[in-house]
């Protein structure tokens, strides 16, 4: 029997338009999978031939996630060019900023983006809220949101929730999939907790917006340092920070660490999520500045999941190619040399496998040409996994000490071998370990910059840009998804080439011209899909990733509704 | 009464930033008075959950999108209660997006959302290209959007002043980096 293809579009629960595609054989196992992002993003061409101290506020508006990232990026590839070193109070005020970013991303993506993945939320209202409460306890010294009050109260929202028809966020998901793994007092205690994250997210969205000197798009940084000197300088908005950093760290420590060592323990049999990952080469990049000298997270490359070795990274061998994405020039171009020209191809018609689980006509890529927007990064010619399974394993292998005792400790409360961090479920627990790091040790970088504002209070570091100089220079960091990279060339005084290589696009760029897959696609060859019309475990890969495909086209989507009464007549005025 | 006006929308995708754009165009153009009431003009961009320690310290919000509707055309511009309108929204599969509307939705789970209204126009899809330059069919939508803010202000008791003339063309051009005069109040 042929092969039957899988459409699932679009699978982010966030920013950005990407379509997975794969082909099933008869026992529904993947034998090929297409990333592909349906989106053009022309970022690079609205900067060029501007300001390059403008590059940063256009960068932020790339994307509603990763806009601090972003911007800072923007920031710090053009210091990079003209050789500036901001001052360490600039450093670590970033560093602050960024510390605040993770927290709140990764909790978001772990609760609001993942967490329907792995909880089943019609299964929690089965639950006994008393039995669940007692459970609670045996992943978190301190838990939060499960006394047996909150449980019921929980219970008693979401079905009231569900009684009215707003089921929100829990529309439509597959409830009663097979490969869901938690007992419903489990399900009730990460329902809890996904309800409590809301509020927590709150709190993290303020510590962001902390240093920013404005709210929402942050304009504190700025070429040579930042501007929120005010702020440093005052102890109540100091206090502030650390108040809400320690309402996120309690909430990491005793709700998602716990939560994530409960499913560990639950789906560790499950094998959707305990495959060996597809690409098994990882790079990251050194992040969070604790002081003058010291990153929370290393740089370094590990190849075929070896953890006996790191390599450092030579800059210079990272190219992006586009033999199959929509771009005119294929070959491997170093970002400096980068180019951007659109070259459209296409879809092609093709029957697939529709939500009914029956056949329909459907538009697919073309793989053997051009199918993604996405372009293909590669390190040395290989496809490499960048993101917090990265930063994890390779401060982990290179003795980190404050990464090592968060691993180990999540290795012996699961029972999990080393080799399970390669995974899935890993990847998952990756991100909780990162945040956890981050929780545990950030203060670090706050306890520096207060110390160092004692003595040294400067914030900005001046510079002149010479129009008939060259410049070039880039940012290279890591990000909640991964390593990020910007790279610029300043030619008199403006932007002359702009590329930004995202982690979304190590991730989930196509396939390059050797025929190797990135590791979106990689990750699924091989998975068993019990239900083709329920593709949760397709959904689970990918979503651990945390995708974002940069770029939001923002639509309301309100199809399907009866809108017209409240169309504004244009001679009439206002109908409703 | 504090009543925030929030543009939301990318604008580095032509029509779909003109939520973002429109309340500069707008922030630029008038003056608000009001005896008791403050006005505060943010734009969002297409920062979602991100805004929502901003919306919920109001009392009146109006969210400015593009939205998708049936039967509809580039232009088109709709104005509606959050919760009149119909409940559904279209979360694809358990694979959906994170943005505006799902915004809302989670303040309300939260229940603290504000009375909010949504003033959203069809954008026209201008696919292939990066720049400022906006469709005519949207740049035509303004006057009506602006008429429908007048009118939804005056009923809250807040007048709306010329104080100088500018396109939603000019702005569009500056949103990126320009800074709010009616920024947030509260």
């Amino acid at each position: 029997m042929a092969n039957k293809r899988v459409i699932v579009d679009p699978i982010t629960r966030i920013e950005g338009h990407l379509r997975i595609e794969v082909e099933v054989d008869e026992n529904n196992v993947i034998q090929n999978a297409y990333s592909t992002s349906t989106l053009w993003r022309g970022l690079e061409t609205i900067v060029k031939n501007r300001d390059p101290r403008d590059a940063g506020f256009l960068m932020q508006r790339i994307c509603g996630v990763c806009t601090f990232s972003h911007y800072r990026a923007g920031i710090e590839a053009v210091e990079d060019a003209l050789g500036i070193v901001p001052p360490l109070n600039a450093k670590l005020t970033r560093s602050l900023m960024n510390m605040a970013l993770f927290m709140h991303d990764h909790v978001v993506h772990f609760y609001h983006l993942h967490g329907l993945d792995w909880v089943d939320v019609v299964s929690a209202l089965d639950a006994d809220p008393a039995k669940a409460s007692k459970e609670a306890f045996d992943y978190a010294e301190f838990p939060i949101a499960t006394g047996e009050n909150d449980l019921k109260k929980v219970k008693t929202r979401v079905k009231e929730f569900v009684a009215k028809g707003q089921l929100g966020p829990f529309a439509n998901a597959y409830w009663g999939h097979k490969t869901y793994r938690l007992t419903p007092e489990q399900n009730l205690i990460l329902l809890s907790h996904y309800l409590k994250a809301l509020e927590v997210q709150r709190e993290l969205a303020k510590l962001m917006a902390m240093f920013g000197g404005k709210q929402p798009h942050p304009q504190s940084l700025t070429v040579g340092g930042v501007t929120c000197v005010m702020d440093l300088l005052d102890p109540s908005r100091m206090g502030e920070y650390l108040t809400l950093f320690k309402v996120g760290a309690d909430f990491i420590e005793n709700a998602y660490q716990a939560d994530v060592v409960m499913a560990a323990k639950m789906f560790k049999d499950e094998p959707s999520v305990t495959a060996p990952a597809g690409v098994m080469n990882f790079m990251s990049h050194k992040e969070m500045q604790l002081n003058r000298t010291e990153f929370l997270f290393d740089s370094g490359i590990i190849e075929n999941g070896d953890l006996a070795k790191v390599f450092e990274i030579n800059e210079d061998l990272i190219t992006e190619e586009a033999t199959h994405s929509w771009y005119s020039d294929n070959e491997a171009l170093h970002p400096y040399e980068g180019k951007t020209n659109p070259n459209y191809t296409g879809f092609r018609d093709m029957d697939t496998v529709g939500p009914d689980g029956k056949m329909i006509h459907s538009k697919v890529v073309d793989e053997k040409g051009k199918y993604s927007w996405i372009k293909s990064p590669r390190y040395d010619g290989k496809p490499m996994e960048v993101g917090p399974l990265a930063a994890i394993l390779i401060s982990y292998a290179k003795g980190n000490e404050k990464i090592v005792p968060l691993v180990n400790d999540f290795l012996a409360k699961t029972g999990l071998p080393k080799a399970a961090l390669f995974t899935t479920l890993g990847r998952t627990a990756a991100r909780m370990i990162q945040s956890r790091a981050i929780a545990k040790h950030g203060l670090e970088a706050f306890n520096t910059l207060i110390e160092n504002l004692k003595v040294d209070q400067d914030t900005y570091t001046s510079y002149k840009i010479d129009k008939d100089k060259e410049y070039r220079g880039r940012f290279i960091g890591d990000v909640p998804r991964g390593m990020l990279s910007h790279w610029i060339r300043i030619k008199n005084g403006v932007v002359e080439n702009y590329q930004a290589v995202v982690p979304s696009t190590w991730n989930a760029g196509p396939i390059d011209s050797l025929g190797q897959m990135g590791p979106y696609e990689a990750n699924l060859v091989g998975l068993k899909v019990q239900d083709l019309s329920q593709p949760l475990e397709i959904i689970r890969v990918i979503h651990s990733f945390d995708p974002c495909i940069a770029c939001a086209v923002h639509v309301m989507d309100k199809k399907g509704n009866d809108l017209g009464t409240y169309k504004v007549d244009p001679i009439y005025g206002l109908s409703c | 009464m504090n009543i925030l006006i929030l543009g939301i929308g990318n604008i580095l995708f032509q029509d779909e930033g003109i939520g973002a754009h429109f309340i500069h165009y707008l922030d630029e153009k008038y003056e608000f008075e009001a005896k008791e009431s403050t006005v505060s003009i943010v734009d969002g961009g297409t920062l979602a959950q991100r805004l929502i320690p901003e919306i919920v310290k109001y009392d009146e919000v109006i969210v400015i999108d593009c939205i998708d509707a049936d039967n509809s055309k580039p232009g088109d511009v709709y104005f509606f209660d959050y919760h009149k309108a119909p409940s559904f929204i279209n979360w694809q599969g358990s694979a959906h997006e994170v943005e505006m509307l799902q915004t809302l939705n989670m303040i309300d789970m939260n229940k603290d959302l504000p009375q909010t209204n949504v003033l959203g126009v069809i954008p026209k899809r201008v696919a292939d290209d990066t720049t400022f330059e906006l469709s005519k069919e949207i740049i035509d939508a303004v006057k009506l959007m602006e008429e429908v803010i007048i009118k939804h202000l005056q009923k809250l008791d807040i007048e709306m002043k010329i104080k100088r003339e500018v396109t939603i063309e000019e702005i569009a051009q500056i949103s990126f980096k320009r800074d709010i005069i009616n920024g947030p109040k509260i």
